[in-house]
């Protein structure tokens, strides 16, 4: 019996100094990484700041020579909204435009809404399907001079991809610019996400930054003051997509090796999605899927090529309020990234791809993926050895404030870039909340999204494929303020 | 091992913490330096009156005499001696402060006054200043120089701003080739392309308003750098001749459309129907039968901008029986062309197949005619 429990003693042992090691050296790698990204994001958007003092959109505006860009937005039970949302993206500053609003099998009255609003009548525009999708009923168009560049089409439900397939084929510019429907614009954001195209033609897709709108004082579809929301969840969502686009995006922008381009705000060269195929109907993450597939189209056919990010253009969405909603879409968008990894494995770890195959797709695989799995597993490891006493107390303490600090760390860097940068948040007030949510996130918050993620894998694994119902409860206008 | 993770972590969150305070700090103090900016550059506005409004003491007009010069100097020696008399410590904020409203002013003025501001910058030493920065190793200042020289329209600037047409910097090269241009005009043309090396559309954009302005003076020099070695820069001018619709263009694009590349043949015969000169017809009609689909698209396109009713026979056969890209341009080509062309559709309509025939309709429906009066008679 004796030699029994010796013999588990010996294992946990083992097992306990194997781990050790493993999560210190995980723990190392994630934040050279983490700290490389920020600081590599700093420099670009130094210079992105810089080259900004150059550039005088006013040109491109006036300029018959800029690309022309074709707007998508797929718009599902949108009825509410519908029409504010249209008169916006009509109101964006571009030279030469067409917004298409694709009404993916809507069961409320999105479509009626817009025909009505907007005097549309049905077209007899030819549909080329270049990409399969599902069948259009119709397209609308408006004889009203000011609205020559709105069409409208109609379509069987399909879902978010099978809807902006359909806007790629109706487009007729070599450039288009996928945005989701309930979200706001800048007037200049088309403008900027552009300049990359005219700059480079190795550029193949931008993606523009998305920042979050609650709390901020909206009127007819433009954000007229930035505020920070009151509420506390979407106040850690604002740091988090600090860290995610200023310190992540922007960072493997610079050495092109960007993997993601945010659904709500994208634009793309036309002929290269279309040789691609278009974006894939039985993913969650069609966003990042079809960046993927661009990748490796790319890499595959030996074309030079860019990916971009651009840190200014800013999309405003409506984040989550709710632990129930948030959990949602951070199960899908794990979902989404786990997803798109199998479906590019070939990409993982293959010099082929150069820096996608060696750094992007490992990162998003070994710190985005699996990094939910690891953490979890260590605070289980922490809760195990402080039971059997088999590592020091003091060391794990040790471990566990260091870890949380660089957290705190890369968060608050974050900010900091922000306020370096763009100072989006006029308040000095907002300025300092933003930095004591980027210390309480870690007390939490991140291990709730832990939770979230996991879940997500699991799910994944039982064949969940839905997307989760995502409520909104609209912008705030400034009556409501 | 990990008191020395500690100590770094320890050192990383402090520095991170002073650069947090430090710009909370900033935050709440930019409002006053904001206000303390504007009172100044308010302060040289009001200075400026006298050295642009009142007479000269030489009673010289003419802004290449030597009059004009010294009566400017006259004017501007108050001025200098009052920037002498602010001590080291604020001198740099007032020099940048008066620089700031001068060049501000530049971008509004015209004629005489323009003449005065422009010996004004020469006189207080800022196109020196300018000259100099263009060789700084940093490059966000050497485009910035290319810029202020333009405003400050110094044509001593010009050998200098040609060498920077190679700069590594893709915004150096627009910048200095935008102060040529802006600085010499129709005089810059020849060194520009010749220096020139890769026009992106971002540098297109920029350069064409200018060069679109100067209108017929600029097509010799346009017409010269179609020989250029560098592809860009010869789509480039190609575009420019067809906005700028010179006729005189029309031999060398028609030699270009026939021997070029793919892209530079296409752009060709887009600017050869934007000329809208007969001459270029059958040039046209000759590429809409290339094996190439592109070139028949960019053919039936220029076709369309041609909107010469001898072309509809042959765009009807291309909209009857081709691709589908080269029919929906054909298509669109015919409804360019008024009377003749309205009226080859609806004949097309009756020869063609569903494609065809929806086709058709699209690009009637542009010209206003609804199904379902065209229906019956189509």
């Amino acid at each position: 019996m004796n030699d029994l429990l010796e013999y588990f003693r010996l294992v946990a042992w083992i097992f306990s100094r194997g781990f050790s090691f493993f999560v210190i050296v995980y723990f190392i790698l994630i934040n050279v990484v983490y700290f490389l990204m920020l600081v590599s994001s700093f420099v670009a958007i130094v210079r992105y700041l810089r080259r900004d003092l150059f550039c005088d959109f006013r040109v491109i505006i006036q300029s018959e020579f800029s690309t022309p860009i074709s707007v998508l937005a797929p718009a599902y039970n949108e009825q509410a909204t519908i029409t504010e949302s249209v008169h916006s993206l009509l109101k964006l500053n571009y030279s030469t435009m067409e917004v298409i609003v694709i009404n993916d099998g809507s069961g409320d009255k999105t479509l009626e809404t817009m025909i009505s609003e907007f005097g549309l009548r049905k077209s007899h525009q030819v549909y080329v399907r270049k990409i399969k999708t599902k069948p259009v009923r119709g397209i609308y168009v408006s004889d009203r001079p000011e609205l020559k560049h709105l069409i409208v089409v109609d379509k069987e439900n399909g879902g978010k991809a099978d809807a902006l397939n359909v806007g790629i084929n109706v487009s007729q510019y070599p450039l288009f610019c996928a945005i989701d429907a309930d979200s706001i614009l800048e007037d200049n954001a088309l403008l900027k996400v552009a300049k990359p195209f005219l700059e480079d033609e190795r550029v193949i897709a931008v993606g523009g930054i998305v920042r979050i709108a609650n709390g901020c004082e909206i009127e007819r579809g433009r954000v007229k003051t930035v505020r920070l929301s009151r509420k506390r969840l979407p106040t850690f969502q604002v740091v988090e997509y600090f860290r995610a686009f200023l310190s992540g995006r922007m960072g493997w922008s610079a050495i092109n090796g960007l993997l993601i381009i945010s659904g709500a705000f994208g634009l793309f060269r036309k002929d290269v999605v279309l040789a691609c195929g278009g974006y894939r109907d039985d993913t969650v993450g069609e966003d990042m899927e079809l960046v993927a597939r661009m990748h490796r189209y790319m890499y595959e056919n030996k074309l030079p090529y860019k990916v971009v990010f651009v840190p200014d253009p800013v999309c405003w969405t409506e984040a989550p309020e709710t632990l129930k909603i948030l959990g949602r879409q951070r199960n899908r968008w794990h979902r989404g990234l786990l997803d798109t990894i199998s479906l590019h494995r070939a990409m993982l770890f293959n010099p082929r791809f150069g820096v996608i195959g060696l750094l992007s797709m490992p990162y998003y695989f070994l710190f985005e993926l699996l990094g939910p799995v690891i953490e979890t597993l260590g605070y289980v490891f922490v809760v195990a050895s402080y039971l059997y006493g088999v590592v020091h107390v003091q060391v794990l303490l040790l471990f566990f404030v260091v870890a949380i600090i660089y957290g705190m760390l890369f968060s608050v860097g974050a900010v900091l870039l922000e306020e370096i940068s763009f100072h989006r948040y006029p308040r000095a007030r907002d300025l300092f909340r933003l930095m004591v949510y980027a210390v309480l996130e870690n007390f939490g918050y991140r291990q709730l999204t832990v939770l979230w993620r996991i879940k997500g894998l699991f799910d994944y694994f039982r064949g969940v494929t839905t997307w989760g119902a995502m409520q909104r409860k609209g912008f705030v206008t400034s009556e409501q303020q | 091992m990990f008191i020395f993770a500690l100590t770094v972590t320890a050192l990383i969150g402090i520095l991170v913490l002073i650069v947090a305070v430090g710009l909370v700090g900033q935050k709440m103090t930019y409002g006053p330096r904001t206000r303390g900016k504007a009172r100044l550059d308010e302060l040289y506005l009001q200075k400026m009156d006298p050295i642009l409004l009142e007479d000269l003491p030489t009673a010289s007009t003419d802004p290449g005499s030597l009059l004009f010069r010294r009566g400017v100097k006259q004017i501007c020696e108050p001025l200098q001696k009052e920037l002498q008399k602010v001590n080291l410590f604020s001198r740099r904020s007032h020099r940048r402060a008066l620089k700031r409203v001068l060049l501000g002013m530049s971008r509004e003025l015209v004629g005489e006054t323009r003449a005065r501001l422009t010996q004004t910058f020469q006189i207080l030493g800022f196109v020196e200043e300018e000259l100099r920065d263009l060789a700084r190793r940093r490059w966000w200042i050497r485009a910035k120089a290319c810029r202020n020289l333009a405003l400050m329209r110094a044509e001593e600037a010009t050998s200098d701003l040609i060498m920077l047409l190679d700069d590594d910097e893709e915004d150096v090269r627009t910048e200095a080739a935008m102060a040529l241009v802006n600085i010499a005009g129709v005089k810059a043309l020849d060194p520009l392309f010749t220096n020139l090396h890769r026009v992106s559309v971002w540098m297109s954009i920029q350069l064409s308003k200018a060069i679109l302005a100067m209108g017929s003076p600029a097509v010799p020099a346009l017409i010269d750098s179609l020989k250029s070695d560098y592809t860009s820069v010869k789509a480039f001018s190609v575009e420019m001749l067809g906005e700028i619709g010179d006729i005189s263009a029309c031999a060398p694009l028609i030699d270009l459309a026939g021997s070029a590349t793919t892209e530079l043949r296409c752009k060709a015969l887009l600017a050869i129907g934007n000329l809208g000169d007969e001459a270029g017809r059958t040039v046209l009609l000759d590429h809409l039968s290339s094996d190439d689909e592109r070139i028949r698209v960019a053919a039936a396109r220029g076709l369309g901008y041609l909107a010469s009713p001898e072309t509809a026979t042959s765009l009807k056969e291309h909209l009857l029986n081709d691709t589908i890209r080269v029919r929906l341009e054909a298509g669109r080509s015919l409804s360019r062309i008024d009377t003749a062309g309205e009226a080859t559709l609806k004949e097309a309509y009756q020869e063609t197949d569903e494609l065809g025939k929806k086709i058709v309709f699209h690009f009637l429906e542009e010209l206003g005619i609804q199904e379902e009066r065209a229906g019956g008679s189509l």
